[in-house]
């Protein structure tokens, strides 16, 4: 394929704040992502798509530092990342939530975002203030008191994103917060990420099968294949990408 | 510092701790020497069961092997004492850099190489029974012969000797007990306290939220390490005789782990109400047989092992979080 591997996700010439180069991961045989690249521009949306097995949360794994990559660099606001842990990556202010979702599950919902939030205050009070601020925003603080593990699963999504937010990323990478949400939570979901986007310029990465939220919440979209970006572009006319449809939409989604 | 440390205790739950203390502190008054060993004991466990809850409750790993501090901390203040005359609190000041530097290399092995789980439970019963082999050979410290301590007749207790009554040690580990339990809740509610708990809840997790495990884990067992040195010294200088045989046997590190995991690993009083449990189900156990006029040595155990699996099955966080629930001390949540 003729497939140039440098993207720039938002043609501007803007900074970007993560850049993604000839970036590779195997696992034994099978290659998980191949010579990937491209970049996210500061106070961008921008989703990330694609057939199951096409290497997203490899690729998110590898952005977090759960995975180094065999090769290639990742460079976050103007430093190397790649190889770095990821408790290190998380200080240098990227927040991350877990596909399958990982709360606190003893703790209670506050004590779950506390703790993010005593990434960058040394103060208790200080940071519980500041989680309740960002449950307010999640509409989970009237759910404060109760332990993690009880929350229903549309609950423990929004928890996974407060207690990211609570370490005030400038990168937030989102990896399928919407699966298993209604359309109502969905929407009201996308209504809080868009407020904060706007407000703080905060960066957003989301890997996301469920297309009402891709296409109300994106800026950008990159379509991923085998391990590569098979399309990029604004959310329309990504999804009129005749490689797009055949690999992942299918025809009827576009009818 | 003391409003904050009592911030968000009930008020119910202050007045029974209040009472607790007194009681404990006239209960030398009213039992008799050989009941007062016997609190003597369960004190002592207490004391290391909080010790170890630090490492085992706060953080989730495991220790099978705790005996080693404790040795660790005997052996060092008995030794210097008896061939430099270094007195049982200098003594203290050298076990416990002694004990946290053992806890530090057990813990960057373990951390550094991801030891986890069952393995590392191994590591600390392994590093343990090194010491026990290690000491039946060290002829300083008198080998497998055991190493004693000058026991002059007491005519008046010595605090700065720990040379006097029992009931001296009774207050020594009563203050113990208790500066744990405070030291043990100001951590809890320490910024490193909620980084230790997120480790135990799930490590990945703790380290996508920034944390840095490593650090985390290595000063929580350098804590428990350093502290349970104490109840070391105080071993030594209360039965002034050690062997490597006895305090660094797989059984003591097993009667340290028991008080927290009946009575509650992982929360505050657990550790204290499980050592105290214990004591008094094992005292009884020996009254009722006595009664009976039935000696088979071993029912002890048998019953322990009883009572632990009954704990497991019914209440498997342990019986403090239960009794708190049930006691009414929590209050309602408005």
């Amino acid at each position: 394929m003729a497939l140039a591997s440098q993207w720039l996700v938002g043609a501007e010439a803007m900074t970007a704040i993560l850049s993604i180069e000839q970036v590779s991961k195997r696992f034994r045989g099978l290659v998980a992502v191949d010579r990937l690249g491209f970049q996210v521009e500061q106070g961008r949306i921008v989703a990330v798509i694609g057939p199951n097995g096409a290497g997203k949360t490899t690729l998110f794994n590898m952005i977090a530092g759960m995975f180094t990559p065999d090769s290639g660099t990742i460079t976050f606001a103007g430093e190397r990342i790649d190889g770095l842990t990821s408790d290190q990556i998380c200080r240098r202010g990227i927040g991350r939530t877990f596909q399958i979702v990982r709360p606190f599950p003893a703790l209670t919902v506050a004590e779950n975002v506390i703790i993010g939030a005593l990434l960058h205050r040394r103060d208790v009070r200080q940071a519980r203030e500041h989680a309740h601020n960002v449950l307010r925003r999640l509409e989970l603080y009237d759910k404060r008191d109760l332990r993690a593990a009880t929350l229903t699963l549309p609950d423990r999504k929004r928890l996974e994103v407060a207690r990211a937010l609570a370490t005030d990323p400038k990168l937030l990478l989102l990896d399928e917060v919407m699966a298993g949400l209604r359309p109502t939570e969905t929407d009201r979901l996308v209504a809080v990420l868009k407020d904060l986007n706007r407000e703080s310029g905060l960066t957003i990465l989301l890997i996301e099968h469920v297309m009402r939220a891709v296409m109300a919440l994106a800026t950008h979209v990159l379509v991923m294949h085998h391990g590569a970006v098979i399309a990029n572009g604004v959310p329309n006319e990504v999804v009129h990408d005749r490689a797009v449809i055949d690999s992942y939409l299918g025809a009827e989604a576009v009818a | 510092m003391i409003a904050r440390l009592l911030e968000g205790v009930p008020r119910r739950a202050l007045v029974a701790l209040a009472t607790l203390l007194c009681v404990s502190a006239a209960a030398p008054l009213f039992v008799g020497d050989y009941l007062l060993t016997v609190i003597i004991l369960a004190l002592y466990l207490a004391y290391a069961g909080q010790a170890l809850n630090i490492m085992t409750g706060f953080t989730g790993h495991l220790s099978l092997g705790h005996a080693l501090y404790v040795g660790l901390g005997a052996y060092t203040s008995a030794a210097l004492l008896v061939h430099f005359g270094i007195g049982p609190w200098l003594g203290l000041a050298a076990a416990i850099p002694i004990a946290a530097a053992a806890g530090a290399f057990i813990g960057f092995l373990a951390f550094r190489f991801r030891v986890g789980g069952v393995y590392f439970a191994i590591l600390t019963i392994a590093f343990a029974e090194f010491a026990r082999v290690g000491l039946d050979h060290l002829g300083w410290t008198g080998a497998s012969a055991g190493l004693f301590l000058p026991v002059a007749q007491f005519a008046r207790n010595d605090v700065w000797n720990l040379r006097g009554h029992p009931v001296m040690f009774y207050y020594i580990l009563l203050a113990a007990t208790v500066l744990a339990f405070v030291g043990s809740r100001a951590l809890l509610q320490s910024r490193i306290g909620y980084f230790w708990v997120a480790i135990r809840e799930d490590e990945d997790a703790a380290r996508a939220v920034g944390i840095d495990t490593f650090h985390y884990k290595m000063l929580a067992i350098v804590i428990s390490a350093g502290m349970t040195s104490f109840a070391g010294v105080i071993y030594a200088f209360y039965y002034n005789n050690l062997f490597p045989e006895q305090v660094f046997n797989i059984s003591e590190s097993i009667l340290i782990i028991l008080g927290p995991f009946v009575g509650g690993v992982g929360t505050l009083f657990g550790p204290i109400l499980g050592a105290v449990l214990l004591e008094t189900i094992a005292e009884g156990m020996r009254i009722i047989l006595a009664a009976f006029g039935v000696d088979l040595p071993g029912t002890n155990q048998l019953f322990f092992g009883a009572v632990l699996l009954l704990v497991v099955v019914a209440l498997p966080e342990g019986v403090w979080p239960w009794l708190w629930h049930r006691s009414g001390l929590s209050e309602r949540k408005r």
